[in-house]
């Protein structure tokens, strides 16, 4: 390891109490997540509605307290701390939400909702330091400071996902949870932010936990990723062999689902389309969770729940058959 | 320009309904303004004895007079002013204490939030006149703070109820998340973000339980447990009005009257501003 | 030569509200040919959906009017038929597939009471047999146990599985042409996949027609022959979608897809994205309406009226760009 890891997610569990106590039922949203990201680095957490991605990005946050598991930070672990311990990383480790407009208050204006995340630190700030935290921060996300008297609703979809990152900037975090940042906003938009969270990574050396469900996305600006599927990581790899050389059944199947417009590409390949649905994770399936829509599934992965192996350098898969899938080639 | 175009939609979607509402609006207007300038818009003050008895309307006493030779205009004149000054301060009273309990219910979960809104479901399951009635008997004082405070609190559950809903939609916003995650403590969520985000809410709630309360307070001094005579309430003035039914029927009709009209017109009213305030709201509240 | 289905000609939809006049649909023309699939790309809020409603006659009236135009279904002016007869056309010639499959099946009725309902409005026939059809078309759209699924209520079933009915119901009704707004939006990219196999393998095995709207480029690759790019009200390029993807000719096709990061791109490959944001249609710039956007402008891009879609190459490809083949971009 030539570098300490920022953030590392060991054995993370998350189950949602449901029903009755005495019967014991959860919904296990996550289900022993393991991975970790080096400081200034991006990793890319991707999989379908429902496989548990969110959830992990909130345990990571502590809006959720994890079940089991251990999230260290910086060297502590955060999964057992009470709101007190907690207080003095908060402010280090920011979210960015999907819905834009949702997560600003429609009642503050621009400055006055900047001006509540810096001096949320209770320390003193005069009004001249707030004036100029908030100029420098709209100007770090491209956002002019004539608009600090605006509202949330005069302003576009764009706009409002600059000012919900200028917000989460002006905590000086280390970490950022990034939610499924850009796929409420418009097409020719997307790019604008994709571009702007790379820029300002560079400037200040900010790591990311990028959680999305659109793999091109993904790969553009992690450099790691890890494939979720029902609440476990099926596969974790570098992004730039991502969509060369998958491995997992799962996300083979995933990326020949991705649309592309490289014309030649897609007219060629073929895609391999999963039968049926993703189980609830209220009854998810004995061993390995994706055996029912596997073309590959036998009794072992029906009993046994295959466990991230390490088959290359930087490429962990959880699957009993990889050696197998790896000589039939990708898709 | 902007503000110009927004005001003139504001005032359409305020008049909306037509006829009725400009008419209520006017009305609401003209109430207070008597209201307030009681004293000098009328001849006489309500409890001097200026004329005979059961006198017929005329240039000087333009209702007459009453049974002990009061004018009515003026009295009538007076009792809005009592109407309006103890539904204004009921309506406050409930506004504030149920807000309060709104919040608390609404944010921490648990045990306390249970207990305010039992509460809050028992007091709401009793009708509101015969909740205050009971009230008003216990403090016997008749004085116009005190029925303020009965009334209001007869008006606090719907309040809380109001503002409990409110707040619970908002907790899953990601705004408030937002707050939490960069420190912002739990005073400060309350204030700036749960609060000015139930505004428009409770004023739409405001204008249509001061209605209300002015119902509610003309039937307590009708009942005689509310506001004690000769303090001219209209309800008192009705229930005294009512024993001449026969001889003078204008002593009772005429202050029942003004009871029905304030109060249809401040929900005519309040209804136009939950339009213009919120149009999502729209028989919500 | 081609058989045209449906040919919209000039077709106009604006709306009308206290802010003004809201130009949505814009002097558009686009036709489909007789089994075709045909995609109308453009970004929210540019028309691509009013579009359609206007087709099917289903703009709400007011605010929204149908201005001028034609929409030539097998030659019949659809926009001159009756109330009661465009009542009867849609569903039984054109079916209507939406974005939020849940919204368009009514909550408190079973699935087979509404499919056998559709069917029995079309088709003279007992309710035992529309209900037989229905079973027969949940079949062909692959959905397991059909006779059981038709007893489900529209919330028992999944989103990927809702829109299943609705392309059922299309299939039922025998509709010629499928109108499919955004029909995978709202859905996983796995059920994504699904849904738009099942879809092209409608059109091509019983001989319908399509037109998908969507604002993913990258779905339509594989399925569309032909895309209308739609900008601001306006169809801004339209081609084959191999001249639209490889040999893109309007700024703002270039630009769109210059800005989707694709997953067979290089990552060093920067994204470039288009500047500012699409104008509001109730304020639309003189001129053309991307010319604010755009790297190439010119002057008289910025005044006038805004340009004509013009022939740039073989294979009907049309862009509406004034520096159109004047100089290279």
């Amino acid at each position: 390891m030539p570098e300490k890891p920022l953030l590392e997610v060991v054995d993370l569990k998350k189950h949602f109490p449901i029903g009755n106590k005495k019967e014991g039922r959860a919904v296990k949203a996550v289900d022993g997540v393991s991975f970790s990201i080096n400081e200034g680095k991006t990793f890319g957490l991707v999989g379908e509605s429902g496989c548990g991605k969110t959830t992990t990005g909130k345990c990571i946050l502590r809006i959720h307290t994890p079940t089991a598991g251990q999230i260290i930070y910086d060297g502590a672990d955060i999964a057992t701390m009470d709101d007190r311990e907690l207080s003095p990383i908060r402010r280090e480790i920011q979210l960015i939400f999907q819905d834009p407009y949702g997560s600003l208050d429609p009642r503050q204006s621009i400055g006055s909702i900047l001006k509540e995340a810096i001096s949320a630190d209770h320390k003193r700030h005069s009004k001249i330091e707030i004036n100029e935290r908030i100029r420098e921060l709209l100007e770090m996300v491209e956002l002019s400071f004539e608009m600090k008297d605006r509202y949330p609703h005069e302003l576009s979809g764009g706009q409002r996902q600059r000012l919900g990152i200028a917000r989460a900037l002006a905590c000086k975090p280390r970490l950022i949870v990034c939610d499924e940042p850009v796929s409420a906003l418009d097409v020719s938009i997307q790019a604008q932010i994709i571009n702007l969270f790379r820029t300002l990574q560079q400037k200040l050396g900010l790591t990311y936990l990028f959680i999305a469900h659109d793999l091109a996305v993904v790969k553009h600006i992690a450099d790691d990723i890890g494939v979720m599927y029902l609440g476990t990581l099926v596969e974790k790899m570098n992004a730039s062999v991502f969509h060369e050389r998958p491995l997992h059944p799962y996300t083979q199947a995933l990326l020949s689902a991705v649309p592309t417009t490289n014309y030649d590409v897609e007219r060629k390949r073929t895609r391999i389309v999963l039968d049926g649905e993703v189980p609830s994770p209220v009854h998810a399936p004995s061993g390995c969770p994706f055996h029912p829509r596997c073309r590959y599934a036998t009794a072992k992965c029906r009993e046994e729940k295959p466990q991230l192996r390490r088959i290359a350098d930087n490429h962990d898969v959880a699957c009993h058959y990889v050696f197998e899938n790896l000589n039939k080639g990708g898709c | 320009m902007i503000d110009k175009m927004k005001l003139k939609k504001n005032l359409r979607v305020l008049f909306g309904r037509g006829v009725l509402s400009v008419i209520c609006g006017i009305y609401v207007v003209l109430f207070i303004f008597i209201a307030i300038f009681a004293p000098l818009l009328s001849r006489y003050t309500p409890t001097e004895f200026c004329g005979s008895k059961f006198l017929s309307p005329c240039a000087e006493f333009l209702f007459g007079t009453d049974a002990l030779g009061r004018d009515v205009f003026s009295r009538i004149m007076y009792g809005a002013r009592i109407s309006f000054v103890a539904s204004l301060l009921s309506s406050a009273i409930g506004l504030v204490m149920g807000t309060t309990l709104g919040l608390i219910a609404g944010y921490f979960k648990g045990f306390v939030s249970m207990v305010i809104m039992r509460f809050t479901d028992a007091i709401l399951s009793i009708p509101a006149l015969i909740l205050s009635m009971v009230l008003a008997l216990l403090f016997k004082e008749g004085g116009i703070l005190s029925v303020g405070f009965v009334i209001g609190f007869t008006l606090m559950s719907s309040y809380t109820r109001v503002v409990y809903g409110l707040v619970l939609g908002m907790k899953e916003n990601d705004y408030i998340v937002a707050a939490k995650l960069v420190g912002q403590s739990k005073t400060a969520i309350i204030f700036k973000h749960f609060l000015p985000n139930c505004f428009p809410s409770l004023i739409v709630m405001f204008t249509m339980t001061l209605g209300n309360a002015i119902s509610l307070e003309s039937s307590l001094s009708f009942l005689g447990v509310g506001i004690t005579p000769p303090t001219p309430a209209w309800g008192s003035m009705v229930s005294e009005g009512y024993k001449y039914l026969v001889m003078k029927p204008s002593l009772a009709i005429l202050p029942g009257l003004f009871v029905l009209l304030t109060v249809v017109a401040f929900n005519v009213v309040g209804d136009g501003v939950r339009d213009v305030l919120d149009p999502r709201l729209k028989g919500k509240l | 030569m081609m058989e045209k289905l449906i040919e919209v000609k000039n077709l106009k939809t604006s709306f009308f509200s206290l802010g003004g006049e809201v130009k949505a649909v814009n002097d558009v023309s686009f036709h489909v040919n007789k089994g075709e699939i045909v995609a109308i790309v453009g970004e929210s809020g540019c028309g691509k959906s009013v579009t359609q409603m206007s087709v099917m006659r289903l703009i709400q009236s007011p605010p929204g009017k149908i201005l001028s135009g034609e929409v030539l279904f097998e030659g019949r002016d659809l926009l001159k038929l009756s109330t009661k007869e465009m009542r009867l056309f849609r569903g039984s010639q054109i079916a209507m597939i939406f974005q939020e499959p849940m919204t368009s099946l009514n909550p408190v009725y079973t699935i087979g009471n509404q499919v056998s309902e559709v069917i029995r409005t079309h088709f003279k026939c007992s309710r035992k047999e529309a209900w037989d059809i229905g079973v027969k078309a949940l079949r062909d759209v692959d959905i397991p146990e059909p006779e059981l699924r038709m007893r489900n209520y529209p919330f028992e079933m999944s989103g990927g599985m809702r829109q299943r009915v609705l392309i059922a119901i299309a299939v039922a009704c025998n509709s010629k042409l499928i109108i499919a707004d955004e029909p995978t939006t709202a859905l996983d990219v796995t059920t994504q996949a699904q849904v738009m196999d099942l879809l092209l393998n409608i059109v091509k095995t019983k001989g319908k027609s399509m037109i998908v709207v969507t604002h993913n480029l990258g779905l339509v690759t594989r399925y569309a022959e032909r895309i209308y790019v739609m900008y601001a009200g306006r169809i801004v390029e339209s081609g084959t979608t191999r001249d639209i993807l490889l040999n893109a000719k309007h700024p703002y096709t270039k630009g769109l897809l210059k800005s989707v990061p694709d997953l067979y791109e290089d990552k060093d490959v920067a994204l470039i994205p288009i500047k500012g944001s699409p104008p509001s249609l109730a304020n639309l710039p003189d001129g053309c309406a991307f010319a604010p956007r755009c790297d190439y402008k010119c002057e008289m891009c910025l005044t006038g009226k805004a340009p004509e879609l013009v022939q740039v190459g073989d294979n009907e490809h049309y862009s509406a760009c004034l520096r159109n083949g004047k100089e290279e971009f």
